[in-house]
């Protein structure tokens, strides 16, 4: 981005909010509009989606050499491709030549992306491959220089491929930080790690990305009022999506950025989020300590959110009143289309070791709960479009609505910080309480308004 | 390649069908009529009276891909939905619970059937395709999904049921925030 283009994208108006949100956010006031407003979508583009460490793929979505999947950050493009190497790289669907292009379809396995306008060809680690009549009429072409241009960083978490925009941004597990301690619980439970089942879930929502992302830090509050069907009906045990409050639950915030909500067993039962024995079987756990196994084997439901747009859920549900819970993992990623409009990319993923019939069920009652037809998920849809809308008007800004974000804090509730918690993390003693999602907006807060970087012209 | 773009020198006929078969299919026309009349009005356990115990319900999730197969497009292992009578029941009842919060008020829906074709039967079972313009709506918002079902209708004691139905999208992501229907 250029400079004016980059300074266009901040107003001073715009500044001078951000400036203001940390004395707002200290007090958890969050203001309304920020939930629709397009130069902060832009400011986002730039400041956030430019340079944090984004969510691409999960490996096991391109196990073999030359698959590829078509993904955007924001509004760019990108193919991420296992070459012939065997290397996966994030490459940007653009023809050097004039821009077009050049992977047809948005997934496969392909030898070279051939692009439709001239025929330049790239093979599938993104080298120029051939150039039409190039003996003539580009002799002295450098084809080395006019690969198809990466995303400047690629980096892979325990399966979870991710990309970033900046080159000089830390290292990804500087980036997920102590938050590993969390996310190996859900990813290193059996020697084969999980899998992801199908092709992600896809689909729209009239809301803001940081809707879902502020949710799933653990938003444990709401469930017992929009999800209320769910529980009522026998969807859910009420351990699992029931009010909040129990002596059981923890908050954990300010872990590097990132939070999580935690639901457990009493000390002591084996639960693990609901999986029957001939899944748990396999749950060696190797390289965990003794703490994150005894949280692992106590788990019932866990939310959370990677900074700054991918979340997880790991939990058991039913399809049907009566039948056994059914555990799954799915992450799930919240990208911007614009100020009031997000796609939400969902993958369900199981264990590797378990058996086909378990992995179908699993993926039959991650369906069933959270998708666009998940009996869950279709309600957190009616809530979210109700915040984007109310952003967006005139009345929030000149009223200078703030939103609640209080709960918590000193004197407002009962949760207390856990001084004996063995995890990374500032932990509380109760989900009743937000310093979940203001972990959310400091880290949001200070992304954007970090000192304006160099760029590249 | 070249024998196509030849003029052919006989016309291929177009196999009438024969008068049972169309009585059959204007059976599976009535009954998809009626099922869109129940769903459409909120009768939604007068429709689980439509279905067979054993149905099988998916909705595959579509793939952009470069390939003129055009069912390779519609996944195998991924669905928008894939139900059985108890979790198609348990939609049904939570949408009339009055708790579900994306049917209050109602989606705005109406479903457009057209393009009714059938197969000449096999047994009990009637093979039935037709095409679906779908609307919904809800507050401001008025969307339209399209799709192609494929049925299988089954005839139990002279009434038709749904055994099966494969609901083909035209969209690869849902363009409307919820699914709180049956297509
Ligand atoms: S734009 Fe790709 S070959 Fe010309
Ligand atoms: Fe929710």
């Amino acid at each position: 981005m250029n400079d004016a283009a980059s300074s266009a994208s901040i107003s001073p108006r715009l500044e001078q909010s951000l400036a203001r949100m940390g004395n707002e956010l200290a007090q958890g006031l969050v203001p309304l509009w920020i939930y629709n407003d397009g130069d902060l979508h832009l400011a986002e583009q730039d400041r956030i989606f430019g340079q944090q460490w984004i969510f691409m793929a999960h490996e096991t979505e391109i196990p073999d050499p030359g698959d590829f999947i078509v993904r955007s950050i924001v509004d760019d493009r990108f193919i991420i491709v296992r070459g012939d190497d065997g290397e996966v790289r994030v490459l940007f669907d653009s023809c050097r030549h004039r821009g077009a292009s050049v992977c047809q379809g948005e997934r496969g396995c392909v030898k070279a992306f051939v692009c439709p306008y001239h025929g330049w060809s790239y093979r599938n680690t993104g080298e120029l491959h051939s150039v039409p009549n190039g003996q003539v009429a580009f002799k002295t072409l450098d084809k080395e220089a006019w690969g198809l241009r990466p995303a400047p960083r690629v980096e892979n978490y325990a399966g979870l491929i991710f990309a970033s925009l900046d080159d000089s941004v830390a290292p990804l597990v500087d980036h997920i930080g102590d938050y590993r301690w969390y996310l190996d619980l859900h990813l290193k439970l059996s020697p084969g790690g999980m899998e992801v089942i199908g092709e992600p879930h896809r689909w729209y929502l009239d809301t803001n990305w940081k809707s879902g992302s502020e949710n799933f830090s653990g938003d444990s509050y709401h469930t017992q009022s929009l999800h209320k069907s769910v529980v009522t009906m026998g969807l859910s045990s009420p351990a699992a999506a029931g009010a909040s409050g129990g002596g059981n639950d923890l908050h954990i915030t300010e872990c590097n950025g990132h939070a999580t909500s935690i639901r457990r067993k009493d000390p002591g039962v084996r639960h693990f989020w609901g999986y029957p024995e001939d899944v748990s079987q396999h749950f060696k756990m190797e390289g965990l300590s003794d703490s994150q196994k005894d949280l692992a084997e106590r788990s019932v439901v866990h939310t959370g959110t990677i900074f700054p747009n991918l979340s997880l859920i790991h939990i058991g549900l039913m399809d049907a009143p009566g039948k056994p819970e059914c555990a799954y993992l799915s992450l799930r990623q919240w990208n911007p289309v614009s100020p009031s409009r997000t796609e939400v990319r969902s993958w369900v993923l199981a264990p590797k070791e378990a058996s086909e019939e378990y992995k179908a069920q699993a993926y039959k009652v991650a369906t069933a709960t959270f998708s666009v037809s998940g009996n869950f998920e279709q309600d957190d849809s009616i809530a979210w479009a109700g915040v984007a809308r109310s952003a967006g008007g005139q009345f929030a800004r000149k009223q200078g609505l703030m939103l609640n974000y209080q709960m918590g804090l000193e004197h407002m509730s009962d949760a207390r910080v856990l001084k004996d918690w063995d995890g990374p993390g500032v932990a509380y003693d109760s989900n009743l309480e937000e310093g979940v999602q203001r972990t959310f907006f400091n880290h949001w807060h200070r992304a954007m308004t970090r000192p304006e970087r160099e760029h590249v012209a | 390649m070249n024998e196509i773009l030849a003029r052919p020198q006989t016309v291929r006929p177009y196999d009438l069908p024969l008068q049972a078969d169309i009585d059959l299919a204007r059976h599976a026309e009535r009954f998809l009529y009626h099922e869109a009349h129940l769903l459409d009005g909120y009768k939604l356990l007068d429709w689980m009276e439509l279905i067979t115990p054993d149905i099988d319900y998916r909705m595959p999730i579509r793939n952009i891909i470069d390939n003129m197969d055009i069912d390779a497009a519609f996944s195998d292992r991924a669905f928008h939905m894939v139900e059985d009578y108890e979790s198609l029941a348990a939609r049904m009842v939570r949408f009339q619970s009055g708790l579900a919060w994306s049917e209050k008020p109602p989606s705005r829906v109406r479903r457009h059937v057209s393009n009714i074709r059938v197969d000449p039967p096999n047994g009990d079972d009637l093979q039935v395709q037709s095409y679906l313009l779908f609307h919904w709506g809800r507050d401001e918002m008025s969307e339209i999904l399209s799709a192609e079902r494929r049925d299988v209708l089954r005839m139990i004691d002279g009434r038709l049921y749904l055994a099966r139905r494969l609901v083909l999208l035209d969209h690869v992501s849902i363009p409307i925030p919820n699914l709180s229907v049956v297509l």
